[in-house]
C-alpha cells in the first residue's frame, strides 16, 4: 500500500502505531515482523510467500558462513550470491531476457512473464550487502531470527528504501526506543515528504502525462521534461522522507537518501545527492571491490563503466535504463578523464546549468518507454518534429502551472530550511511556532489533495 | 542545551498523531450509500474472504472504500479547487473555469476521423430506410459557442470543423440545421447553464423551431407558457470539481392550450405516466432529470393528435428538454437513447410503423462515443 493513501494515513497508521506503542519492549519486534508482512501482504499477497523465504534462508546462509573457514565459508558464500542473484534476476529480468532473446532469433514462443515482486530490488539488495559484509567479517551475523527478519522486511524501507546497511541498523534491532525527539522529527518528515509526493509530484505527472507522447511545440517538450524532472524527484524524495519519518516514529534511524540533488555542479556531485543508499552500495559492493580509481587510467574507466551500466539495469529491465545508466557513465568518465581540467575553470553557475541540462536529458531516457520514444523526445527539445517553437497547449500549461513550478524549483533547493535555521537562532519561540502551524496547514493542504485524487464524477449516465 | 531542531520541532509528534487519530474516528461514522456530487454508487466495506484477500481484491475495495466514505470529501475537493484557482488553474478535469464562473467542457472527440464514421452509418441508414423523413441536428455545446468565456490560450479542439466535416458527409436528402449559426445569433441570451453540461430550453426551444421550418412540417404556431422548474440548480460540471460559484434556472415550456393529451410509456420498466416531467426529480440532487425523468433505453409516446406521423428520435440528453415541443406534432413519438438500448432496431421500424426520424445529439457526445453507430449499423 501506498504511503500516500488515505488508507495508509488514516487507517493502517494509528491503528499500527497505537498497537506498537502499547506493545510489551520485549514483543516490539516480533510485532514489527508481523506489520511488516502484513504491509507486504496488502500490496502483494502472493510474494509474501517469497519474501519470507529470502528471510528464512538469507538467515541460515548469514549463520553458516559465520561460523564456518576458509575454503567452505567461500563456498556458502557464492551459494549465498548465487541465489539471491538468482531471484533478482528471475523476478526481474526474465521477460526482458526473453523478450530480447526472441526479438533477435526468427522464433515465436510463448512464455508468461511473471509480475515483478514489490521492492524486490530493494530487499535483495540489502541481502546481498548483508551476506557480503558477513563473509567479508565486518559484520556478525545475526542470530536471532525475528531480529533479523525485522532487518530485511521493516516496512518503511522494505518497499522502496532507503536501502539501509546492516552495520547501520544492528545496534538499533536492541536498543530502539520511542522517543519525544524522534517523534517531532519523524512526523515533521512524514508531513513534508506527503506533501511532496502528493502536492508536487502528482501536479506535474498531470503536465508530463499530457506531454509525453502528444504533439508539442519545442517549448512544450521542455515544459513537459522539466515536469517530469520534478516528478520524478519529488515523488522519489518525498518517499524517502516518508520513509525515514515514519522509522522515526517507530524509534528507528534510516540512512539518508537525498540531499538536493538539483543543486550540484556536477554529474559525480548529482549522484552524491541523488539516491545516495544506492550509490553507497555500488560503491562499497561493485566499484571498490573492482579496484576504485586506484587503478590505471584504463581500468579505472572500466571500472565506472561497469558500475553505471549495472545502475541503469538495476533501475528496470529494459533497453532505456540501460541506455540511461550507461550515459551517466560516460559523462563521469569525460567529467573525471577529459574535461577535469576545463571543467574547474568554468564559473559555477554554468556549471550548474550544464549539469541540470545533462540530467534533464538522462531523464528523457528514464521517463519514456521505449528507445525510439526518447529519441522522438529529445528531437522535439532541439525543435526537430514539433509543431513550432512556441503552442497555445504550452503557454497554457507554463500560465497554470507557473506557481507550482516555482515553488517546486524553491523546493529543490536548501533555502527555506536555511531561512529557518537562521530566523530560528535569533527568534527560537516564534519561529517554533510558525513552524508547527506551517506544518499543521501543509498537512490539511496535502489532504484535500488526496481526496481530491479519489475524487470520480461519473457524468455519463446524466449526459 | 537542547538541539535547536528539536525545539522547533516540539510538539509536531503529538498533534500528528492528534489529527490521525481525529481522521480515525471520523471514519467510524455511519457510511453513506450514494454520492450525490459525484453521481454515483459509493464503495461500502468489503466483506473478508481469504480468497479475495489472496487474489488483492479485498485491499482494492477497503482503499476504495476509504476514499468513498472519507469524511467531509466533497469539503475537501472544494478546498483543493481554490487552493489551485489561486494558483491560477482554470482547468479542473476537462472543466475550465471561465469568466463569470462559466463552466465549460472541454471537447474531446474519440478520433481524428469521428465524423466520417458517424456519416457513413447514418447515410447507410438513411439508405436501408429512403422513404422516412430524416433530420440530423447536432447542437454545439459551450465550448464552441462561449469560446470567447474560455480562459485565455485554453487549448481546445475545434468542435465547429469537425461538425462542419459531419455536415457535408451526409446525404444530400438529409434534413439538417446549422444549430451553429442560430446558437451564435442567440449567443447573448440564456441558452447554455453556466454549471451544467447541457444547453437551455431556451436553447432547445430556438433549435424546435429550426427543425420545424427545415422540415416542412404544418406551421401550426403553438404559444408557451413558461415555468420555472428549479432555481437553484448547480449542474453537473459544477458537482464535478466542486465549484459552486454560479447557479442556474431550469425552465419549461409549456402550451397555453392543453388541447393535446399524451401517455409516456418506459418501455424497459412498463412504466406509463400522463407527463413527461418528473415532478419528484424537479427539486431533486441531479433537477435536470425533471425532464423524462433522466435518460430511458426506449421510451414511447402516444399523443391525441390525430396523424399518421410518427417520429424515432435517437438522442442524448441535450433532447430531454427538446422533446415537450415536439408532442403538438406526432401522433407517435419513440425515443431511442442508443447508450443504454440493445434491441433490434430494424425490427422496431418495421412493427411501428415509423414515418420520420430525427438524430438530436450534442456535439459531445456524438463525437466521443460510438453507441449510436452500434445500434444503428446492426443489420
Amino acid at each position: 500500500m501506498s504511503f500516500s493513501s488515505l488508507f495508509f494515513v488514516f487507517t493502517w497508521l494509528p491503528i499500527i502505531y497505537a498497537l506498537y506503542a502499547l506493545s510489551p519492549k520485549r514483543l516490539k519486534n516480533a510485532y514489527l515482523v508481523i506489520v511488516s508482512l502484513l504491509f507486504y501482504s496488502w500490496g502483494d499477497p502472493k510474494y509474501v510467500i517469497l519474501l519470507i523465504f529470502c528471510i528464512l534462508v538469507n538467515y541460515g546462509l548469514g549463520i553458516w558462513i559465520n561460523n564456518s573457514n576458509g575454503h567452505k565459508r567461500k563456498s556458502i558464500f557464492l551459494l549465498s550470491l548465487i541465489i539471491n542473484v538468482f531471484i533478482l534476476a528471475y523476478f526481474k529480468y526474465y521477460g526482458f531476457m526473453l523478450d530480447t532473446i526472441f526479438n533477435i532469433i526468427p522464433v515465436s514462443a510463448h512464455y508468461e512473464v511473471l509480475a515483478m515482486p514489490l521492492g524486490i530490488s530493494f530487499f535483495t539488495f540489502q541481502i546481498l550487502a548483508y551476506q557480503i559484509d558477513v563473509y567479508r567479517k565486518k559484520i556478525e551475523a545475526q542470530r536471532n531470527f525475528i531480529d533479523y527478519a525485522l532487518y530485511v522486511s521493516f516496512f518503511p524501507k522494505l518497499i522502496m528504501g532507503p536501502i539501509t546497511p546492516y552495520a547501520f541498523f544492528e545496534e538499533q534491532l536492541k536498543n530502539h526506543k520511542i522517543t519525544r525527539a524522534l517523534l517531532d522529527k519523524g512526523a515533521k518528515r512524514f508531513i513534508i515528504g506527503l506533501a511532496q509526493k502528493v502536492i508536487l509530484a502528482n501536479t506535474f505527472a498531470v503536465i508530463w502525462n499530457s506531454y509525453c507522447m502528444s504533439d508539442a511545440s519545442l517549448l512544450g517538450a521542455w515544459i513537459g521534461i522539466l515536469a517530469y524532472t520534478l516528478q520524478i524527484y519529488f515523488d522519489f524524495c518525498g518517499y524517502s522522507h516518508m520513509a525515514i519519518g515514519l522509522a522515526n516514529m517507530f524509534g528507528f534511524q534510516l540512512v539518508e537518501n537525498f540531499n538536493y540533488p538539483y543543486v550540484s555542479q556536477s554529474i559525480s556531485e548529482f549522484w552524491r545527492r541523488w539516491h545516495i543508499s544506492l550509490g553507497a552500495w555500488f560503491r562499497e559492493y561493485i566499484y571498490i571491490p573492482l579496484g576504485g580509481n586506484r587503478v590505471s587510467r584504463n581500468k579505472h574507466i572500466r571500472n565506472l563503466m561497469i558500475v553505471w551500466l549495472l545502475t541503469g539495469i538495476w533501475h528496470g529491465a529494459s533497453f532505456n535504463f540501460i541506455i540511461w545508466g550507461v550515459y551517466y557513465g560516460v559523462l563521469v568518465v569525460l567529467e573525471k578523464h577529459v574535461f577535469a581540467s576545463i571543467i574547474e575553470r568554468i564559473p559555477m553557475l554554468l556549471r550548474w546549468i550544464c549539469t541540470f541540462i545533462l540530467v534533464v536529458i538522462g531523464w528523457v531516457f528514464f521517463a519514456t518507454p521505449t528507445l525510439s520514444a526518447a529519441f522522438a523526445y529529445l528531437g522535439r527539445m532541439g525543435n526537430i518534429g514539433t509543431i513550432g517553437v512556441i503552442d497555445n497547449t504550452a503557454i497554457w500549461y507554463l500560465k497554470s502551472y507557473l506557481i507550482y513550478f516555482i515553488i517546486a524549483i524553491f523546493a529543490c533547493t536548501p533555502l527555506l530550511p536555511n531561512l529557518f535555521k537562521m530566523i530560528a537562532r535569533k527568534r527560537i519561540d516564534l519561529m517554533h511556532m510558525v513552524m508547527i502551524a506551517l506544518l499543521i496547514l501543509l498537512f490539511f493542504l496535502t489532504i484535500s489533495f488526496m481526496v481530491n485524487d479519489t475524487y470520480t464524477s461519473f457524468l455519463y449516465f446524466d449526459f | 542545551m537542547k538541539k535547536l531542531s528539536e525545539v522547533l520541532n516540539y510538539g509536531i509528534g503529538f498533534l500528528f498523531f492528534a489529527m490521525l487519530a481525529i481522521g480515525f474516528f471520523a471514519q467510524l461514522l455511519p457510511d453513506q450509500k450514494f454520492s450525490d456530487k459525484e453521481n454515483r454508487v459509493l464503495e461500502t466495506m468489503p466483506s473478508f474472504s481469504l480468497a479475495s484477500y489472496l487474489s488483492g481484491n479485498f485491499q482494492e475495495s477497503y482503499q476504495s472504500y476509504t476514499n468513498d466514505q472519507f469524511p467531509l470529501r466533497s469539503e475537501w475537493v472544494q478546498r483543493k479547487t481554490s487552493i489551485d484557482m489561486v494558483a491560477g488553474i482554470r482547468k479542473f478535469q476537462d472543466v475550465y473555469i471561465g469568466d463569470e464562473n462559466i463552466l465549460i467542457q472541454d471537447y474531446e472527440p474519440l478520433s481524428h476521423n469521428k465524423s466520417e464514421l458517424i456519416a457513413t452509418s447514418i447515410n447507410d441508414f438513411y439508405n436501408r430506410y429512403p422513404d422516412l423523413n430524416t433530420s440530423v441536428m447536432i447542437a454545439p455545446t459551450k465550448v464552441q459557442i462561449e469560446s470567447d468565456k474560455l480562459p485565455k490560450n485554453a487549448p481546445v479542439k475545434s468542435q465547429k470543423r469537425d461538425m462542419q466535416k459531419l455536415s457535408s458527409l451526409l446525404n444530400e436528402n438529409i434534413h439538417q440545421v446549422d444549430l451553429i449559426q442560430l446558437m451564435n445569433q442567440h449567443k447573448k441570451e440564456y441558452i447554455y447553464y453556466k454549471s451544467d453540461h447541457h444547453w437551455t430550453t431556451l436553447a432547445a426551444k430556438y433549435a424546435f423551431d429550426a427543425y420545424l421550418t427545415s422540415t416542412g412540417i404544418e406551421d401550426k404556431k403553438v404559444e408557451y407558457d413558461t415555468y420555472v422548474s428549479n432555481d437553484n440548480f448547480y449542474g453537473t460540471l459544477a458537482n464535478r470539481i466542486g465549484y459552486y460559484k454560479a447557479k442556474d434556472i431550469i425552465q419549461i415550456f409549456l402550451p397555453k392550450s392543453e388541447d393535446v393529451k399524451y401517455l409516456v410509456n418506459f418501455k424497459d420498466t412498463n412504466q406509463q405516466v400522463p407527463s413527461i416531467y418528473d415532478s419528484s426529480r424537479q427539486l431533486s440532487t441531479s433537477p435536470y432529470e425533471v425532464f423524462l425523468g433522466g435518460n430511458s433505453p426506449y421510451i414511447e409516446i402516444d399523443t391525441t393528435v390525430e396523424n399518421d406521423r410518427h417520429l424515432l428520435l435517437f438522442k442524448d440528453s441535450y433532447a430531454n428538454c427538446f422533446v415537450e415541443f415536439l408532442l403538438p406534432y406526432y401522433s407517435k413519438i419513440t425515443i431511442i437513447d442508443p447508450r443504454y438500448y440493445y434491441d433490434d432496431i430494424n425490427e422496431l421500424i418495421t412493427k411501428e410503423n415509423v414515418s420520420d426520424i430525427l438524430y438530436l445529439y450534442s456535439a459531445d457526445t456524438i463525437f466521443s462515443e460510438d453507441s449510436l453507430e452500434q445500434v444503428i449499423n446492426s443489420k
